[in-house]
């Protein structure tokens, strides 16, 4: 005979409501869990099969609805960032790249971004405060800033830093300090836009989805 | 052929001084199943490979027994590498020894010579990929680097291990060669096998044709040293 706290399997919804009513010897009820929702007839506390089936699946419908929607607003979000611009194919790229054995590549590569382009931007506001600015040394930073920003494909912040680099070249002070709080700008914007998807996608993975590869 | 197979573990040491460009090409090299090593300069590379200043065209003469594949630098007593590097790619634009300095030491090195170098640059400029394919650099890769990039680098590797294999299959045609003059000779048309083709047909403004005139598989000078003449 089945041990206490035996769910009963195998039989119909009807049937298991007609079992606990017959609360035979053979049979414990278990321990007081919930109420089973899966026909109103039946009044005893017990976790039904059918009940808790009912119960899980409605879990897992509304966890699929939340995944859906932060699935969608990933995908609405990262559009939107290739469409303004704020990131190019490089950074599809990036993500390519990234895999179980290696899940947090763009995360890493995009926080060794933004450590090096903070320390550039300072490097370069003061090389700009000098009375006689280093137009080489300034350019040299800009370079750097291009080519990070290129590799992953910050596609704003490396379209200002082509035009810093001609003023560098014509060492027009006026112009470099305008591409420094326009890059410095781009930077911040990037950084909050990043952030945001990253967030994303970890709630996505919390909610036990999937994030969307975009094509 | 008797090559050993395609998915063979390669090594490839990167140069670049940017960590973002270390992390990265680590990772598309990761991706491609090569072994990977990076450095952030020229000279921490040459330390790599085990290279030292006097051993400039130091003749390549030494025992077969210690010699058993000739693109693998490690050969010479007064050099030590520890790891066969198959493949070096580097930055050009680096601080101190830029890419193209590298690549040239590495050509004047008889140890060193038969790594092939390919070249990376995020400025696309006609000189500069000249000077870099003329010193002996199998390719110009425009920065940022992708996959396919990196998928391009495979037929280099077994190119140089190919005409190296040729070699020791046919000892009574090898030739100890003195490493001063690079000739421009003959190649053999059966001598090379056809798998680098598809790098020669591209017609990227990355790479140049150079010797037109010899058979259709992209040679150079310094190979064709190498290469068994069979009269």
């Amino acid at each position: 005979s089945p041990s206490s706290n035996t769910l009963i399997t195998g039989l119909s919804a009807w049937q298991v409501n007609s079992c606990v009513l017959i609360t035979s010897a053979s049979y414990k009820l278990k321990e007081k869990k919930s109420f089973c929702t899966c026909k109103e007839i039946c009044k005893k506390e017990f976790d039904c099969v059918v009940g808790t089936e009912e119960r899980e699946r409605e879990r897992e419908r509304e966890t699929a609805d939340v995944v859906k929607q932060l699935q969608r607003q990933f995908i609405d979000f990262s559009t939107s960032l290739y469409r303004e611009g704020f990131v190019d194919d490089q950074f599809a790229q990036l993500q390519k790249l990234q895999d179980d054995s290696n899940p947090d590549f763009v995360v890493e590569v995009v926080s060794l971004f933004f450590d090096d382009s903070e320390k550039l931007v300072k490097n370069l506001a003061v090389a700009l405060e000098q009375q006689v600015v280093d137009y080489k040394q300034v350019d040299a930073n800009v370079h750097q800033l291009k080519g990070s920003s290129s590799s992953i494909g910050a596609k704003r912040v490396k379209d200002v830093c082509v035009v810093f680099r001609s003023f560098c070249e014509s060492e027009n002070h006026e112009g470099c300090l305008r591409c420094l709080q326009q890059v410095s700008h781009e930077n911040s914007l990037l950084k909050n836009k990043l952030q945001t998807l990253f967030r994303l996608e970890q709630q996505i993975l919390a909610a036990g989805g999937t994030v969307p590869v975009l094509e | 052929m008797g090559m050993a197979a395609a998915d063979a573990q390669f090594h490839v040491l990167a140069v670049d001084d940017s960590l973002i460009d270390r992390k990265l090409i680590e990772r598309l090299l990761k991706t491609s199943s090569f072994q990977v090593t990076t450095v952030d300069s020229g000279s921490k590379a040459l330390e790599f490979l085990g290279w030292h200043d006097d051993d400039d065209d130091v003749d390549v003469d030494v025992d077969d027994d210690e010699r058993n594949n000739s693109n693998e630098a490690f050969v010479s007593p007064k050099n030590h590498q520890e790891v066969e590097v198959n493949l070096v790619i580097t930055d050009y634009c680096m601080p101190g020894m830029t890419g193209y300095d590298l690549l040239k030491k590495m050509k004047e090195s008889a140890f060193l010579r038969n790594i092939p170098v390919v070249i990376m640059s995020s400025e696309n400029v006609p000189s500069r990929i000249n000077r870099c394919l003329e010193e002996g650099a199998e390719e110009f890769i425009l920065k940022p680097v992708r996959l396919s990039d990196v998928n391009k680098l495979r037929p280099h590797i077994m190119k140089s291990k190919s005409i190296c294999k040729d070699i020791i299959q046919k000892p009574e045609n090898q030739e100890k060669q003195d490493n001063n003059e690079s000739t421009e000779t003959q190649l053999q048309s059966q001598s090379q096998p056809q798998q680098t083709s598809q790098s020669n047909n591209n017609s990227s403004n990355k790479r140049k044709s150079m010797d037109e005139g010899l058979s259709p598989d992209r040679t150079r000078p310094r190979y064709n040293d190498m290469t068994v003449m069979s009269n």
